[in-house]
């Protein structure tokens, strides 16, 4: 479970994220919807405590991201904005150096690897280095490397950008398959079809700020639209930046 | 702490898949400068070997006007030749390295007692050609006061009399010309290959990590920023010992070469260096690996990219070279105060060391110590940088 309470961040002159709160339930896959530019990233950064919030609290599963950042980290699998690997290691090897780092023991590390490479279909390249992966391949052992530890909450960024569409199946899958094993699930997109598809609670955000929250039913009936694109262009003001 | 074991692990594997800065961190420095090294002395010792030792062969013109002058020189073991009708072009053409020119009023002027004029045309611009009309010119001299002494005699005076000043030279070098040549260029060399055996790990685990976008997922972890950093410098740390390790060695195994081989009949050439005195050189360069490799990460992390930070690590690389030129040109006597100058100190503490000197074990602490204790300051300055928030957007995203 993961609570963000008037989450505030500016750098210098630019207010990225203004008063932001949700609650992120565990067995649920919630979505911050919003245009290019609206604080999404920047919100989740301070999710996983990369940012400190300048006002705010953001708690996870109860502990604190200022008392217990370390604490929170180990709850978390985090497929970030930038999803860089390491070239010169294999996908394998790009996967447990994380395992590492969370401290997951050797030998749960290696049955860990061996069931993320069966889920995610990777035995092709898994000891392939991962320089001249495809942009499938590449995503695919971001999100091993972000789940090694077997985190209560996960938060992935864009997840599908850049996907095609065999690619983009599959992590849908993926993500309702974790949302079935009791896991939290938050994660942000500018795509309206893909928060639709797959959403249990949607934070629409708009400026650095919460413009509105619920189910996709909730959000249809609270704007008297009966299409969701109608009715985020109602809470938004606008279309601009939101891809249908 | 186990953190730190498992980033320096990865670097170090991640760095020892790339040939290419392999081969630039592990080579380059430390095996082709001591080769150098190595050329150089080679070609100064069979130069002057060849200038002094071997008898030499001299181009006159005008032999006839001079006999006695010719077989003087051939009684030191002088080869005579006829030189080239015209001595300027041929030392300038290069034919020749020195001509004596014999002119012909030198009869006249010797029957009548005068200073007999005779010429040596060399080029001072050629370090051969001036060192041969060196050795021209002591054997000329030698006859020159030879003769003046027996015509002092045939007047019944003391030849000291036109010789107030008699010259006798004492070396108090010590080790001779290889090691006086070795005192000044190994501390160069060496710390130029501790800061070339980091200097790609620096720049490449961090602003190349930046770069590369992998530190914001690197960041995620739950390991404290000090133990990243820590995992990282460590890792460039012991790429640069290696280095600094091989470039000793390859020192050692070039210099015994040497002396077995090439370069043992050149008097007053000594080459031996003492095992004991390698491993003192050794214990000296430790601080400055860790000082070198944490001076190259702060620069690297402050850098916005890869090729920024490769650029201003370059420019570190000249550190060393200023203590080289200093000393080159003025050897100085060491004093504690300069002991607590990084670089200074060790070029210093080299230098004395490679001449002889047995060093005082109090410079050894100060120059230690303070070396170390600015490393710590520098790889602190690293960890605040990795706390920082700007880490992140410093390449601009």
């Amino acid at each position: 479970m993961m609570e963000a309470r008037g989450l505030a961040k500016a750098f210098g002159a630019v207010h990225a994220v203004e008063d932001v709160s949700f609650r992120a339930e565990d067995g649920r896959i919630t979505g911050l919807l919003g245009p290019n530019g609206a604080g999404k990233t920047t919100t989740l950064r301070m999710l996983y405590s990369l940012l400190t919030p300048d006002r705010g609290e953001i708690q996870v599963d109860g502990l604190g991201t200022r008392r217990d950042p370390q604490g929170v980290r180990r709850r978390m699998g985090v497929l970030p904005d930038t999803r860089g690997l390491y070239k010169r290691l294999t996908a394998r090897e790009n996967i447990e150096y994380f395992g590492r780092l969370q401290g997951v023991a050797p030998a749960a590390l290696k049955a860990r690897t061996d069931a993320l490479v069966e889920r995610l279909d990777m035995r092709e390249f898994e000891h392939r280095r991962t320089e001249g992966f495809s942009q499938g391949q590449r995503v695919k052992t971001a999100i091993a490397r972000a789940l090694v530890h077997d985190p209560r909450n996960v938060l992935l960024d864009e997840p599908t950008n850049g996907l095609d569409v065999l690619a983009t199946r599959a992590m849908r899958e993926l993500m309702r398959e974790l949302r079935a094993e009791g896991k939290c699930i938050l994660f942000s997109s500018h795509l309206m079809p893909e928060v639709a598809a797959l959403c249990d609670h949607i934070v629409v955000i708009a400026r650095g700020r919460v413009a509105a929250a619920g189910s996709p039913d909730e959000l249809r009936a609270r704007t008297g639209e009966s299409s969701l694109e109608d009715a985020f262009v109602r809470i938004i003001g606008s279309a601009e930046g939101l891809a249908a | 702490m186990s953190a730190i074991r498992v980033i320096l692990a990865k670097e170090f594997r991640e760095s020892l898949r790339d040939r290419r800065s392999l081969m630039n961190a592990l080579l380059w420095g430390p095996v082709f400068m001591p080769l150098m090294f190595f050329g150089q002395l080679f070609v100064i010792a069979k130069q002057s070997q060849e200038i002094w030792d071997k008898p030499p062969s001299i181009a006159v013109a005008g032999a006839e006007h001079a006999p006695t002058l010719v077989n003087f020189l051939k009684q030191r073991g002088a080869e005579i030749r006829l030189a080239p009708a015209d001595p300027a072009q041929a030392v300038r053409g290069l034919a020749e390295d020195v001509v004596l020119v014999i002119p012909a009023d030198y009869p006249e002027q010797w029957r009548r007692g005068e200073s007999a004029v005779v010429e040596v045309w060399h080029d001072t611009s050629r370090q051969r050609s001036n060192s041969r009309a060196t050795r021209v010119k002591v054997l000329l001299n030698e006859y020159s006061r030879t003769i003046g002494s027996l015509r002092l005699r045939a007047r019944g005076l003391d030849p000291g009399v036109a010789l107030p000043v008699r010259i006798e030279e004492e070396d108090v070098a010590e080790g001779g010309r290889g090691t006086a040549m070795l005192a000044a260029f190994l501390p160069f060399v060496l710390m130029f290959s501790a800061f070339m055996g980091g200097f790609y790990l620096a720049v490449d685990t961090t602003a190349g990590e930046r770069e590369r976008q992998s530190l914001e997922s690197l960041l995620v972890n739950p390991v404290p920023r000090w133990q990243i950093v820590l995992g990282k410098l460590a890792a460039t740390v012991l790429f640069a010992l290696a280095a600094t390790l091989i470039g000793i060695l390859a020192f050692a195994a070039v210099l015994a070469l040497g002396e077995r081989f090439a370069l043992a009949d050149v008097p007053g050439l000594e080459l031996h260096v003492s095992g004991a005195r390698w491993v003192t050189l050794g214990a000296l360069l430790i601080p400055v690996v860790l000082l070198a490799s944490a001076a190259e990460t702060l620069v690297a992390a402050f850098s916005r990219t890869f090729r920024e930070a490769q650029t201003y690590v370059q420019f570190l690389m000249f550190v060393p070279m200023v203590p080289f030129f200093i000393i080159t040109f003025n050897p100085v006597k060491p004093r504690a105060l300069d002991m607590l100058v990084p670089f200074w100190s060790q070029s210093v503490l080299i230098d004395r060391l490679f001449r002889g000197e047995a060093l005082d074990p109090l410079y050894l602490a100060l120059s230690g110590g303070a070396t170390v204790l600015a490393a710590a300051v520098l790889a602190a300055a690293v960890v605040w940088i990795y706390r920082g928030e700007k880490l992140l957007f410093a390449s601009g995203d």
